[in-house]
């Protein structure tokens, strides 16, 4: 008589032609040759699984189910994970540093308003207040003690004022540290990536992409998109927006000394780059990333040549100096009275109306 | 506290506000209210799209108790808890999803609830967890992906017992961003109704924006 094998997470079954069962093993071996069991075929699917319905199986499934999902959870990680918290981490760390060294400032403005009015620098002066008493603060400024405005303050009061110093001046440190961290995670996890777009920006992608994995399987056009989510949904939604044509990638050095109307064409050479930057990284392939930056800045190079060489596009009245959006598109469409409707869309004979979107925009 | 149509599920305050009956402590920080030695956990229909259907006066929807559910998008494990109070000891929820950030938080809910099994895995990929589950009475999926009607059917095919009920949430939004949400509906429902019977379905606004549940029947 022919028996037929099951396995799945619960072990190795075997049945009987009418799905009685014979054997279990819960250790899950394989039990074939030793009950000339043959695999079920297709028809018998619904049934077996239908016999696992039974309360005792539905238990097993619960504790193989967490142990199964924990076991994968921990095989999922992958150290690119940590170039996203610490990215992260040096968001909050900038914001909190920022809005404390202010508070600093303002305490400090109170009471002894010398250090905080003269050293503008806020990382000096971070540092100062943090390491120096009140006297050594005075000497450094060269200040005698009838020339400062210092309030007469009792010990106590000196005490938290230098314990809000230490607190601040120990995030800058932090942050530093972390910036450390994330360029020696990016040295280690995307090299070739980091040769082309710097610590910041590499993990600003790994970011936005949520992982190595998914970015080095992003094409080179959504890679050069990534970080303009709105504009492209926008667009998506009504095609009279201009798709964006950048998006975190802007950050790169390579726009800010060249004129706006050729950064679409920068973006799209930086975006190929990566994309390939990308997935050697992932795949740990031999190293490309210098060869990719030379080969970027030639092509920098030549759209910059080719620009001198063209006209600058007319731009319409309408949109000459107007404060575009922040991923630097011109919106096409601005106002009916201004705009006429695009003649593609006369042609096909609807009749066009305003958009909701096409209300008059108020600039700021 | 009234008891609504579907097994231990209440409305409360003039069928304003949804309660299951729930052996378990507060899960996701929400209310717990006991009337008469029975304890009852709220339930956000603004977090839940079951919730939402329950509220828009879904004539039916398949889970009672006892019940075996495939949740396909648990997430977190909100509505899939709310699940596993619907159906009690006797039933169980498998609650599928394929993001491991979310998949921690719900093997942590899993863990308080004997009733409850996590896995973690691609909804468009049945046959890699079919080693994990058996044939259930309910597929329930919400997973906001622009294949969720195949991927749907496909899972009915294959673990959804006959006459068990498939229940689908659908975003207009994540099968097109720009075509009118009405026209995308219709069209799901043309193509559930090849494979399966639609018995009722219930837009859930006000609570979810151009979303929309089939309840639907395997023949
Ligand atoms: C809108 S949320 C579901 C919320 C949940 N139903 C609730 O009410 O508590 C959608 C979830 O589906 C998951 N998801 C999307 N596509 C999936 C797929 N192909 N397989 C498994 N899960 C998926 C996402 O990770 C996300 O957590």
């Amino acid at each position: 008589m022919t028996t037929i094998q099951y396995q799945n997470c619960l072990g190795t079954f075997i049945f009987t032609k009418d799905l009685k069962l014979i054997k279990h093993d819960a250790e899950g071996r394989d039990l074939a040759s030793e009950y000339g069991a043959v695999p079920p075929d297709k028809t018998l699917i619904p049934p077996i699984l239908e016999f696992f319905r039974d309360p005792q199986w539905l238990r097993a499934f619960h504790a193989k189910g967490i142990a199964l999902a924990k076991a994968s959870i921990l095989a999922d990680f992958s150290r690119d994970q940590l170039i996203i918290t610490t990215i992260a981490y040096l968001d909050d760390l900038s914001k909190v540093s920022n809005m404390l060294t202010k508070r600093l400032r303002d305490a400090y403005y109170e009471v002894f308003p010398e250090p905080a009015m003269r050293i503008r620098d806020n990382g000096k002066f971070v540092e100062l207040v943090a390491t120096k008493s009140p006297a050594e603060l005075r000497d450094d400024l060269r200040l005698s003690k009838d020339e400062v405005m210092e309030a007469p303050l009792r010990k106590g009061d000196w005490e938290r004022l230098h314990g809000l110093a230490v607190r601040v001046h120990g995030l800058y440190a932090e942050k530093e540290a972390s910036e450390r961290y994330l360029d020696a995670l990016m040295t280690e996890l995307c090299p070739n990536m980091l040769a082309l777009t710097g610590s910041t920006i590499g993990a600003r992608l790994l970011q936005l992409a949520g992982s190595l994995k998914k970015l080095s399987i992003m094409p080179a056009t959504t890679v050069q998109v990534l970080g303009a989510e709105t504009a492209m949904f926008r667009h998506m939604r009504n095609k009279r927006y201009l798709p964006p044509k950048y998006g975190i990638l802007h950050e790169h050095p390579a726009f800010a000394s060249t004129p706006r109307y050729i950064h679409g064409k920068i973006a799209r050479a930086l975006a190929d780059r990566i994309a390939i930057a990308a997935k050697v990284d992932y795949f740990k392939g031999k190293p490309v990333g210098e060869e990719l930056k030379e080969q970027f800045e030639k092509r920098l190079a030549m759209i910059i040549r080719q620009k001198r060489a063209r006209p600058m596009p007319v731009r319409s009245s309408a949109e000459a100096g107007r404060k575009d959006d922040r991923d630097g598109r011109p919106r096409r469409q601005h106002h009916p009275s201004q705009n006429p409707p695009r003649t593609s869309q006369k042609e096909k004979g609807q009749r066009w109306k305003p958009s909701r979107q096409m209300k008059p925009r108020r600039y700021r | 506290m009234e008891p609504a149509r579907f097994d231990n599920i209440f409305f409360a305050r003039g069928k304003r506000e949804l309660f299951t009956r729930s052996k378990g402590d507060a899960l996701f920080d929400e209310k717990i209210v006991v009337m008469d030695g029975v304890s009852c956990r709220s339930w956000d229909p603004k977090r839940s799209k079951l919730g939402a259907a329950i509220m828009k006066g879904a004539s039916q929807i398949g889970i009672r108790e006892g019940s075996i559910v495939l949740y396909l998008g648990a997430a977190h494990g909100y509505t899939p808890s709310f699940v596993s109070d619907i159906i009690g000891e006797a039933g169980m929820v498998f609650a599928l999803d394929f993001a491991p950030r979310v998949v921690k938080d719900l093997i942590h809910v899993c863990e308080q609830r004997q009733n409850m099994v996590p896995l973690l895995g691609d909804a468009s990929n049945p046959r890699s967890y079919l080693d994990r589950l058996c044939l259930v009475d309910v597929v329930y999926q919400d997973i906001a992906q622009r294949l969720q009607t195949r991927i749907f059917l496909d899972n009915c095919r294959l673990f959804l017992k006959p006459d068990g009920y498939g229940l689908f949430a659908v975003k207009a939004r994540s099968i097109d961003v720009a075509r009118n949400p009405d026209a995308i509906f219709k069209e799901v429902a043309l193509e559930l109704a090849k494979e399966l019977v639609i018995v009722d379905q219930r837009r859930l606004d006000p609570f979810e924006k151009d979303h929309i549940m089939f309840i639907c029947k395997k023949r």
